[in-house]
């Protein structure tokens, strides 16, 4: 038997059974009137682009739990410890933002072909119903991780719902699922996201492609070339277009995973910004104050959709000189989304504080990623986060330090102690050793004594102070035994009469503070547990014991924050006094 | 069959079309209120507070933590129901000030606008800013420039001995006029 009348046979099977009429003649014979083209294989690659979401998203809900609580927790695990995790989920984002722009491509392409006009029309309304429903699916799957970037770009669109008129406010609280962000949002969004868009979508197209290949030709149809059939010449390049644009995804989502800030934080300072693609109605806000910026946000993308769907009508012309209207402001309207984009994104790339605040978010991201590591307790992320031992430890300060040490000239107004910004670091030791009366230092202390040391020089004063912000690796170590690589400055220590009142061997009291072991977590738990004995600050110490206060746990947890502000001081940029927590 | 069925309602006779009629509205009103339970879960949220905490004042510290004429930002922390979760965490975040006429002023940290975090700039003239939308406001609250339809939501504060209480509320954004949400 041929291997023509074996297909005819199969096609019959299913025919038959079917009641649709299969025929692959009548696939590969499908007639193009204007010819073949690139453009039309931006429809196809969008499919294409689809089916990617779709297996990328269906990976992820194998792994997702959507609750407040832990949904941070199981994005970061799914990248983390499921093979391809990262690679799969920065398909996913990178996968939406190629869709973005080809629909922008695909609609633009319309446009400039009048490919919406009779008997089309229906077939570009299903096709403007798409990108509404795209636009919904990207703004639900964002909040998903509950992470900051989510959980505030969400925030700013549920406030912008409720501004809608007369509806807003059941709208908003739909939405919400109440009353305010929380595990019902998520869930709904999920639900939304998971399940409503994917029919939807997939329902949508069916119409759509329907409707476009029930008429191959608009009354307005310029010749490319000359008329065809699908296959070989289209078929040709649909799959090319569409294997590239998948082939770029993969490529980019190898190289880029997707972002992921750190968990949710409601009371939290994050700098919010919306998504890229929602960039030109942030820009378009702006020109709009208070009440109204329901204009911006409603009112003109409104009239954009409006527009837009009544383009069929609007633009019968047949010469570019009658389309212009209308082509025109298709073209202009896309030309400012991306002028305004890039803007606003160069805005913010020279905002310092902007930039600070982004560096802060990213670095407490990257903590939450390394504590979770170890599991995230029932509680969930911010929890954890907010429970470390620096948190914690930042807490404890707060509480019982404030009050008499400055952190980077920021703090007590009465301070005792001295400025523990830096605090012995290399810079803070120069500093104290050339002038310990200095206010920063020991000014304001009773605890005093010692001479100015500036006159040592640079080179004497650089090397002390280098060897003794190293002492912290040594606890309990005399000098004969460190290392020999500071036997120089062991003997400049002692040359320059250092040792006469400071003692490098643990335990001995000789006039002033014991500096073996320096810094070391063993030395801090000494000073905290007895500030006034001869080891450390003796009689004129006004520092209190915090024996019966602190645990040990507490202590290390101090010491844990101490660490955290030795390398990057505390100074609120705004001015305001106040402790970081991570 | 050997009777062929009428086309449409308008082909029987008037009684068969009115049984017709109540027959099809009796079935359409089933099916509407069998939808209601599934429908329910959708709107159910509109008007209920799914998200709860206690109105109690909360302890944010001693007299002396606070530098007159300085806002200074403490993160509130307390018990919340959400859903169906029972958590304890910090809420949000007040900006309290001491003034110098002895007056303490507590106002909450989320933008009335689209509730980003409000920064403190330092600067006497417009001191409360919000980086998301750019909305100032003065030091009493007053919204100066931008977006915001309100000025920052004042919460109650009293001092108790020593000790400064604040009680945390959440209103709905962007309205003119401040609701509890």
């Amino acid at each position: 038997m041929s291997l023509a009348s074996r297909l005819a046979q199969a096609e019959a099977f299913l025919t038959e059974r079917t009641g649709y009429p299969w025929s692959l003649a009548a696939w590969k014979n499908r007639k193009l009137p204007g010819g073949q083209s690139w453009g039309h294989a931006l429809g196809f690659g969008l499919a294409a682009l689809l089916l990617l979401q779709m297996f990328s998203g269906l990976a992820m809900t194998l792994y997702y739990s959507p609750s407040t609580a832990n949904a941070w927790a199981s994005v970061v695990y799914f990248e983390q410890e499921v093979p391809f995790g990262t690679f799969v989920r920065a398909l996913h984002y990178h996968g939406t933002n190629a869709l973005i722009i080809v629909t922008g491509l695909h609609l633009l392409y319309v446009v400039l072909n009048a490919g919406y006009r009779r008997p089309r029309e229906a077939a570009w309304w299903a096709g403007l119903l798409l990108i509404a429903v795209l636009m919904a699916a990207a703004m639900t799957g964002a909040l998903l991780p509950w992470d900051d970037q989510g959980y505030w770009a969400s925030r700013v669109e549920i406030g912008i719902m409720g501004t809608a008129p007369v509806v807003g406010n059941q709208v908003q609280q739909i939405a919400l699922g109440g009353n305010d962000l929380g595990n019902t949002t998520l869930t709904r969004y999920f639900t939304a996201h998971a399940i409503v868009m994917p029919v939807l979508l997939a329902g949508i197209v069916w119409l759509h492609v329907s409707l476009v290949k029930l008429h191959p030709a608009g009354a307005f149809a310029p010749q490319r070339s000359v008329p065809t059939v699908y296959w070989p010449k289209q078929a040709l390049r649909d799959a090319m277009f569409a294997l590239f644009a998948v082939a770029v995804v993969f490529a980019i989502a190898a190289r880029f995973p997707a972002p992921l800030e750190g968990p949710a934080d409601p009371s939290g300072g994050y700098p919010a910004r919306p998504i890229w693609y929602f960039r030109p109605l942030f820009e378009l806000r702006r020109h709009f104050e208070g009440p109204t910026e329901p204009v911006a946000t409603m009112l003109l993308p409104g009239l954009a959709g409006l527009f837009l769907a009544s383009l069929p009508f609007l633009d019968r012309g047949q010469t570019w000189r009658q389309r212009a209207p209308f082509v025109g402001p298709v073209l202009l309207g896309a030309a400012l989304a991306i002028f305004s984009t890039s803007a606003s994104l160069q805005r913010d790339a020279r905002d310092k504080a902007y930039q600070e605040d982004r560096a802060e978010s990213r670095s407490r991201a990257e903590r939450a990623r390394l504590a979770a590591k170890s599991g995230v307790p029932p509680q969930g992320a911010l929890y954890m986060l907010q429970n470390t031992p620096e948190s914690h430890g930042a807490k404890i300060y707060a509480d019982r330090c404030v009050g008499c040490h400055m952190v980077g000239g920021r703090g007590s107004d009465k301070p005792k102690g001295p400025d523990l910004g830096g605090w012995a670091t290399h810079d803070w030791l120069t500093g104290v050793i050339a002038h310990p009366e200095a206010p920063e230092f020991f000014g304001h202390s009773r605890v005093g004594g010692m001479d100015p040391y500036e006159k040592l020089g640079p080179t004497k004063l650089d090397a002390l102070a280098a060897f003794l912000s190293q002492l912290r690796k040594y606890p309990n170590t005399p000098a004969e035994k460190l290392p020999a690589a500071f036997k120089s400055e062991v003997e400049l220590f002692q040359t320059e009469g250092c040792d006469s009142c400071h003692s490098l061997t643990p335990g001995e009291a000789s006039g002033a503070t014991n500096l073996s072991g320096y810094g070391s977590d063993a030395w801090l738990i000494g000073l905290f547990v007895a500030p006034s004995s001869d080891v450390y600050f003796g009689s004129d110490n006004e520092m209190p014991s915090y024996k019966d206060k602190l645990s040990e746990r507490d202590m290390l947890d101090v010491i844990a924050y101490l660490n955290l502000i030795r390398e990057k001081p505390v100074q609120s940029r705004t001015g305001a006094i106040e402790v970081a927590a991570p | 069959m050997s009777e062929d069925l009428p086309l449409s309602p308008a082909d029987l006779p008037s009684q068969d079309r009115r049984r017709f009629l109540v027959v099809a509205g009796t079935g359409l009103g089933a099916c509407g209120v069998a939808l209601l339970p599934f429908v329910s879960s959708l709107v159910a949220p509109v008007g209920r507070r799914t998200v709860r905490f206690a109105s109690d004042p909360f302890d944010v510290g001693a007299i002396s933590d606070f530098h007159v004429d300085e806002p200074r930002r403490v993160a509130i922390r307390g018990r919340i129901t959400d859903g169906w979760q029972a958590d304890e965490r910090d809420l949000g975040a007040a900006w309290i000030t001491r003034h110098s006429d002895g007056r303490w002023t507590a106002f909450s940290s989320i933008c009335p606008h689209l509730g980003c975090a409000i920064d403190y700039t330092g600067k006497k003239e417009l001191p409360f800013l919000c980086p998301c939308h750019e909305s100032t406001f003065s030091l009493d609250g007053a919204a100066e420039k931008g977006p915001s339809p309100r000025g920052l939501d004042a919460l109650p504060i009293k001092i108790e001995g020593e000790r400064v209480l604040v009680e945390f509320h959440r209103y709905v954004l962007n309205q003119k006029h401040q609701v509890e949400s």
